[in-house]
């Protein structure tokens, strides 16, 4: 692959913008910490990475080990530098969750979640935000008939409420994400319509990436001519200004770079961001292959892991496998996002900038 | 050698935002399923004049004093300022603190401290412009 299609400047940037990479991977600072604190689910989402259930075997982390966690980052870090943002399944399923939140705040840290919007009612919201909520993600995926398809529930209805109790709501940051697949992708300017005429400010899109239960269902994956539409989407709507709207982190797209997203694409696993999952594995976003994970806070100290594993993460040459072995954007890329690495091959499952160069 | 990756890091978000980077874009703002980061970046750009002749001043320090961090810089020879930082999502004000710190040189000034009100559109845009302050 090669990378004419870039501009002159764009590549000039994306030089400097590596040379940066360089500090931040160098200084490898915790910004960003996920908390996978449960795998119980209100909904059995077709897409889902986690593969979560109603009735999940595996119970839930106790609020107080992960608490003792984050207690202990204090000695290195300054909480108020680090998002801790509480994921699932389901967060709104724990019963507790104001709880972990109330403690997370006293401890300094800032946190967020994401939902499915659908459990969030006006009390649960303020409760929330008593206990510290400062920013929150709905997951939208379509119109009634696409979201609720997806979701395997009619549950269209309540994401709505839940995105009109968040609009009314001072003090709170929040976007919705859309999954774009097969059967929303032409309905992107209807529900952009939508949410800018309930008044959302914030709105991501992301492709699915092949894993989970996502990974055996191809209405889900877009076409690559459909990623370009979806990318051009993107950079028109921006310019548009009246909804501001990111493509994700899901990897490097050539010559859209910086049209789609705030900033060029780096893959901040490892470096900035980690995760404590259900079971206690020590990782980097969630959704990276379990396989992957550095060390178990049952068994390590999380701050040891921190600053000396993640090395997989933090020299990434190893990712100069299968399509990525001859190709000329890996200095700028690195090898896509850490989740798309295929444990087993060490090959990339998936890769935007082949998709739009083919 | 810490403190030396600190000081280029430094140096070369200033080179990316003056090369156009947004500097969101250099933050790690959300995590693939991950939510939005309370924190954004602001640009605050103005000028400072002597209140008694409107004439722009030389030299003056602008010290941006938030919970997150106490950026400074110094007006230019056209009395421009501009101070890029982070700060907190939810405030919707941020204090400066303005002194002469060059003594007689370009004249002598009192110290002052204004509050900015930050609007949603700036926080969104990342930028306040044409900030006015006048020194006596």
């Amino acid at each position: 692959m090669n990378n004419r299609n870039i501009s002159f400047k764009k590549r000039l940037t994306l030089n400097v913008f590596r040379e940066y990479r360089k500090t931040e991977i160098s200084l490898h600072e915790l910004q960003y910490l996920f908390w996978e604190s449960t795998h119980r689910c209100n909904l059995e989402c077709i897409h889902c990475g986690s593969d979560c259930k109603q009735n999940s075997i595996i119970p839930d982390m106790p609020a107080s080990d992960f608490l003792q966690i984050t207690e202990k980052i204090k000695t290195q870090y300054n909480p108020n530098d680090i998002m801790v943002v509480i994921t699932g399944g389901e967060p709104l399923m724990r019963k507790d969750l104001e709880f972990c939140g109330t403690e997370l705040t006293k401890q300094g840290y800032s946190w967020g979640m994401v939902t499915n919007g659908v459990l969030l009612t006006k009390q649960r919201l303020n409760s929330l935000l008593i206990a510290g909520l400062r920013s929150i993600t709905v997951s939208l995926d379509g119109l009634e008939a696409n979201h609720n398809w997806m979701r395997n529930k009619k549950c269209f209805g309540d994401v709505i409420k839940s995105i009109a109790l968040l609009i009314e709501q001072d003090g709170l940051v929040f976007d919705i994400v859309t999954c774009v697949n097969q059967k929303n992708f032409t309905e992107l300017n209807e529900i952009k319509e939508l949410l800018i005429n309930m008044g959302v400010k914030r709105w991501r899109l992301f492709t699915i990436s092949p894993i989970g239960r996502a990974k055996s269902n191809p209405e889900l994956l877009l076409t690559n001519h459909q990623l370009m539409d979806l990318l051009e989407f993107i950079k028109k709507t921006r310019q548009e200004k009246q909804i501001e709207t990111n493509y994700e982190c899901e990897g490097f797209v050539g010559k859209y770079e910086m049209e789609v997203r705030e900033g060029y694409y780096f893959c901040r696993a490892g470096i900035n961001i980690a995760s404590v999952l259900l079971d206690g594995s020590i990782s980097a976003c969630p959704n990276i292959d379990i396989r992957y994970s550095q060390g178990n806070i049952y068994k390590n100290n999380f701050l040891d892991i921190w600053n000396n594993q993640f090395k997989i993460m933090r020299q990434r040459d190893w990712m100069k496998t299968g399509i990525c072995e001859h190709c000329e954007v890996f200095k700028w890329c690195e090898g896509n996002g850490m989740h798309l690495r295929d444990f087993d091959s060490k090959n990339v499952l998936c890769c935007q900038y082949n998709m739009l160069n083919n | 050698m810490k403190n030396i990756t600190i000081i280029k890091r430094r140096l070369l978000k200033k080179v990316l935002i003056i090369m156009g980077v947004c500097s969101a874009g250099l933050m790690a703002s959300c995590a693939k399923y991950g939510t939005l980061v309370s924190t954004v970046y602001m640009n605050l750009k103005g000028t400072v004049r002597s209140k008694a002749s409107t004439q722009i001043i030389e030299g003056i320090q602008v010290e941006l004093r938030n919970s997150l961090s106490t950026p400074k810089a110094l007006t230019n020879n056209s009395g421009v300022f501009s101070i890029i930082s982070e700060i907190n999502e939810f405030d919707n004000t941020v204090n400066l603190h303005i002194s002469d710190i060059d003594g007689a040189l370009n004249g002598s000034f009192l110290s002052k401290d204004t509050i900015l009100t930050l609007s949603s559109d700036e926080k969104l845009a990342h930028i306040k412009e044409n900030i006015e302050i006048r020194l006596q």
